[in-house]
Order: C-alpha cells, then structure tokens, then sequence
C-alpha cells in the first residue's frame, strides 16, 4: 500500500516536471501565435496586454506582399531534394550494409565527411561554381545542393536500418526463387518502411530549416521561407507581427509532418536506437 | 532422388580459405550433421549448398546433376535458420503459405498441403495468429513448417536449436529427427553442439578451419577420432590428452603414469606422442604406494554420475591432470588418493606433431 502510494507520488512528480518544461518550450510559440493577431500598438505594451482586439492585417500583408510564394518554393525544394535522396540514397545505403565492395569503409567514411565540415567551407566552392555553370537561383542548383549534405546524413542512418534487417528474410525468399529486384520490391523495402519514413522526414525537416545555402545559391527566384524572414526587417521598422506569421507557417508544416507520421518516426528512431 | 555430393569444393574469400577441398556426400534420406568450432566453414558450405554463397572451385551435385551455377530457387532447397527468418507481420498459416505464394501455387492443392502441415506440426488451432511475440520454438516449429511444405529436395537446418531454452532444445531435436525420418528427407544439420548433432544426425561430419576433419557414425567418432581435434571435440567431459615422456616397447609413461599398450606397435620414427583416454573409460583403484598414485583435486557431482579432476604427483605438484567419470554418486571427495586404472583397450595414441591419430596410420 505504502509502496503504491509512493510510487504514484513519483509519478506526480515527473508528470509535474515534464508539463513544467514542456510549458517552457511551448511558451515562445504561444507568444509567437498571439503576436500574430496583436494590433502593432499593443505589440509591446507594459504590462503586457493580455486581452486585445484581434487583427488580421498581418495576414493580409504577407499575402499581399507574397510570402505564399516562398512557401511553395520552399515546400518544392524540400520535397524535391529528399525524394531524390530517397530514390538514390536507400539502395546505396542497402549496398553499403550488405555487400562486399573495395575500400567500402573508405568509401563510406567519405560520404561522411561531406556531413562533417562545416556549412560555411562549402558555400563558397558552390557559389563559385554555380556562378560558373549558370546554376545560381535554381531549383536545380539548391536540389543538388542539399542533396550533398542531406544525401549523406541518410545513407549513413539507413545503413544500420538495413543492418538490423535479419538477412534470413532475404535468403528465404531466394531460395523460394525470387530475384534480387523482387526480394528488395517485396521483402527489403516494405520492412524498411519505418527507417525510410523517419530518416526522409529528418531530412525534409533539415532542408527546409535550412538557411546558409538557400541565402547564398539562392535569390529572387528560388528564395525559400528562412531566406524570405529577413525581408520583413525594413527601413520603416521591423514588422513583428508579420514575422510572427511567417515564423508560423514555416513552423506549421513541420510539426504536420512530424505529428501525422510521429508512429513511423518513434519506432524508426528507436529501432535505431536500441539495435543500431 | 535428392543426394547430395560436393566434390573438391573451396570458398575463399580474398586470401581467407573458409572451406579447403571439401569431399562430401550425404545419402538420400540421411541427415548428416556438419560439426565445429565457429568460424569452421560449416554454415559457409551450408550456403554454398543452398546456393546463397557460390562456390569459389570444385562442383556440388544433387543426384548427378552439377548445380553450383544454379540460382538458389532453382534448387529446390528449404532452409530453417537460426533466427526463424520468419515474416514478423504475418500469421502462422501465411508464413507457411509463403513458398507455395512465392511459386504461385498457392491453390486449392497448396491449401491442402497447407492444412497437412499444420496438423503434422499440431498448429491447426493457432494458425491465424500473428507469428510476431511466439517463443522461439514455436517459431522455429513454424519455419519447419514453412520448409515441409512445398516438398524440397532437402532441408538444410542452419544451427536451428542454438537460440531456444534447453527444455525447448531437446523437444524441438526430437520433432525434427520424427519429421525428417518420417518424410524421408534429406537433410543436412550445421550445429556447434555435439549433443544436437549426436542426437539428430545419421552422420556427422566434423570440420574445422575450413578443412573436413573426419566423416562417421556419432560412435565412429567417438571411438575412433582421426586426431585430436576430434578427439577433443566429440565427448564430454572431454577425452584426456596427456603427453607421453617416454615409450618403451609396449608401455608409454607420461608425469605420474604408466600405460602398457597391449602388445600394439607405435612407428619407430615417431618422437613425441600423446595418449588419448576417455574419462568414462578410468575405473578407480584404492591407492598403492608407487606409480599412478592420484590425488582428487575437485569432485563434480552430476546425479548418475561423478566427474573427477585429479592429479599425479600430487606432493610434488608437478604431475598430469586426469579426469574420470564413474557411476555415481561415490564416496570419493577431493583429497583422496586413488589409484586410476586405465584399460590397455580404450588408450589412443597421437602424434602430438600432426596430431593424427597412430592406429589409424598404421
């Protein structure tokens, strides 16, 4: 009795922290969420206006002034360079776990390293490259860009998704006849659905946070929403509550993304996690 | 119609020999068991068999037909496997089914050899749950199922007992051995436990380092191990390797002990021996003063049986190490002193060199 008592204290407890930092992290998006609505007059009036009229001409603004545009630019870029990097890099991340090649640690160590330097070493070469071959503001330029980094990222998770993959699985299939292509169609890739969905939405989720690349390679025609926020800081003030929508928007998608396939990320990331 | 037969067949990986010029065949109907230590080559030419590893030389026949350039569903194998292999998602009966969908003769036929195998295996009642969160036996049961039903030419069992309970173990060893002998199927079993392989294979062939030691009854073995290594492997307790010292004629005589060797003849040119004896084959004497005195160092009690370490010389603390498995339990505790009887009969003699077995030189 005693012990039961206790350990639903406990529980009390934890449950009281974890609403107490959760309370903490939300609170700058709720702040953000009612700025969106606040007049600019009360945007910082002390005390703080807790009660206002609300109002709708920051909406009105960013649309007005084109943001929705940087939203499908940036929507198009993401989802453009991550599924390429999942067409291309789920094979290559299958072959790195299961076959044997020359110098495959090398090689991987390699499709590591253009994760590991640093952001800011490699927009410089791109940028005097792009401007070279004319891939500057590109929906191609920016694609492959992020490929470089993301590409890299996801081999490197999917590879030990596909190292937990008994390969009995695959054995059995062969020996009832199926070709290599069929086994991966049917056996590989359905079991690999978890891994491939979590690692695809870290990379969306990177890409489209994404600011160094898109603010170098990009411009007027490819400038995606990160790049797009800083245009509301002009001559006439910074205009807050327009930045809040903006922030909005840009935060919205990702939490749809992350919230609509949380099941696929938790059990692929824990997969991961406990046997990787 | 299903035997199957490697003629000087190699693997090697790079410049790794994993299997070395295997001989090998295994008769129709048998189950013959690959034995050994990990990394022998034993699931290398199990795969080389199924067709999932090739072959780096040498040809495998099935019957007399060459199939080593045969993919591996051509072959008309069925593997059980260590870790079941089984799809985690589907039930009993569609794990089962598998093959026969695979083949696309999942028909009305398919059905009723499905339903066949599900009775033979006694899984009827079950055969709509999920295989996801079933014991390992279960599973394994499963996979065997999976194997029988499409009728292949041979079943090859990859270690299928090493991850389940040992009451789970001796169970499952049993259900094979009925479905096998009753199907009639050959079969081959790799294993690293002597027991499994004694107890389920018709044959057991024993590898180590890539390189087929020795191929006989489990009692061949036994009894007549080619070299130490075999010698070493099959028994337990293990058999006793003790170094000779010195032979005269028809006795060899290591630290503490004397064996006469009953009139048998060792190469003259042989150097350094080693004698072979195996601890259920030593009686105990009472302790006379003189040579093969012992003294019981540790006492291990099995139930029907007592396990004892001893030691010659044990003053002077120099002498062999002997163990002896008498019937049990005895009135021997550690501290006594006896006197080991080893019979002339049951003593092996090696080369310690080559480590073959010099009776069967001769």
């Amino acid at each position: 009795m005693q012990t039961s008592d206790s350990s639903s204290r406990s529980t009390l407890f934890w449950t009281g922290i974890t609403v107490l930092y959760a309370v903490v992290v939300l609170f700058p998006i709720f702040w953000m969420g009612t700025m969106m609505f606040k007049p600019n007059e009360t945007m910082f009036a002390r005390p703080t206006e807790w009660f206002f009229t609300p109002t709708l001409d920051h909406f009105a603004y960013v649309i007005e002034a084109g943001f929705h545009w940087n939203l499908f630019t940036s929507f198009l870029l993401c989802t453009l360079s991550t599924g390429l990097i999942v067409l291309i890099g789920t094979p290559a991340a299958y072959a790195f776990a299961r076959f044997e090649m020359k110098a495959k640690d090398d090689l991987f160590l390699f499709i590591l390293a253009s994760r590991m330097a640093p952001p800011v070493c490699l927009v410089i070469p791109f940028y005097l490259i792009y401007s070279q071959i004319g891939l500057l503001d590109s929906f191609l330029g920016l694609t492959l860009a992020y490929m470089t980094f993301n590409l890299s990222f996801y081999i490197w998770v999917l590879r030990s998704f596909c190292r937990d993959l008994p390969v009995e699985l695959e054995e059995a299939a062969a020996l009832e006849g199926w070709s290599r292509l069929q086994i991966l169609r049917r056996v590989v890739f359905p079991l690999l659905r978890n891994g491939i969905v979590a690692t695809a939405v870290l990379c969306f989720i990177f890409a489209w946070n994404e600011f160094l690349f898109a603010f170098m390679l990009g411009g007027r025609t490819v400038e995606t929403l990160p790049v797009s926020i800083p245009k509301l800081i002009t001559a006439q003030g910074v205009r807050w509550g327009e930045m809040a929508v903006v922030g909005m928007i840009s935060l919205v998608p990702v939490l749809a993304v992350v919230f609509v396939l949380q099941r696929h990320i938790v059990r692929g990331l824990t997969m991961g996690a406990v046997k990787g | 119609m299903a035997t199957i037969e490697f003629r000087s067949v190699s693997k090697s990986y790079g410049t790794f020999e994993a299997v070395s010029d295997l001989n090998l065949s295994c008769a129709e109907g048998e189950m013959l068991a690959l034995l050994g230590p990990s990394g022998c080559g034993k699931s290398t030419t199990l795969k080389m068999a199924a067709g999932i590893e090739s072959i780096s030389d040498g040809e495998i026949y099935f019957g007399d037909r060459p199939v080593s350039r045969l993919s591996p569903g051509k072959r008309n194998i069925a593997m059980v496997f260590e870790d079941y292999g089984l799809y985690p998602h589907l039930s009993i009966r569609e794990n089962i089914a598998f093959p026969l969908r695979a083949r696309g003769t999942h028909d009305a036929a398919g059905q009723k050899r499905i339903g066949e195998v599900l009775a033979l295996l006694g899984l009827e009642a079950q055969a709509e749950n999920p295989v996801r969160g079933m014991s390992g036996g279960a599973m394994q049961r499963v996979a065997i199922g999976r194997a029988l039903v499409r009728d292949p030419n041979m079943i090859l069992f990859d270690e299928p007992l090493s991850h389940l309970d040992a009451d789970q173990k001796i169970q499952l060893r049993t259900e094979i051995k009925r479905l096998q002998k009753l199907r009639g199927i050959t079969s081959i079993l790799v294993t690293h436990d002597q027991t499994e392989a004694i107890a389920m294979a018709d044959r057991i062939a024993v590898m180590n380092h890539g390189v087929l030691q020795q191929v006989g009854q489990p009692q061949d073995l036994y009894e007549r191990p080619v070299n130490l290594f075999v010698a070493r492997f099959i028994g337990e307790p293990p058999m006793n390797l003790l170094p000779v010292r010195e032979h005269t004629g028809d006795a060899v005589n290591g630290a503490g002990w004397q064996v006469g060797l009953g009139g048998r003849a060792l190469p003259a040119g042989a150097s350094s021996l080693i004698m072979g004896i195996r601890p259920e084959h030593i009686s105990l004497a009472p302790a006379t003063p003189g040579v093969g005195t012992a003294e019981i160092s540790y006492r291990e009690p099995r139930g029907d049986v007592d396990v004892l370490t001893m030691r010659f010389h044990a003053e002077a603390g120099d002498g062999d190490i002997l163990v002896a498995e008498i019937p049990g339990p005895s009135g021997f505790r550690a501290g006594d002193c006896v006197r080991p009887l080893i019979p002339t009969g049951s003593v092996l003699i090696f080369d310690a060199e080559s480590g073959l077995n010099l009776e069967d030189a001769a």
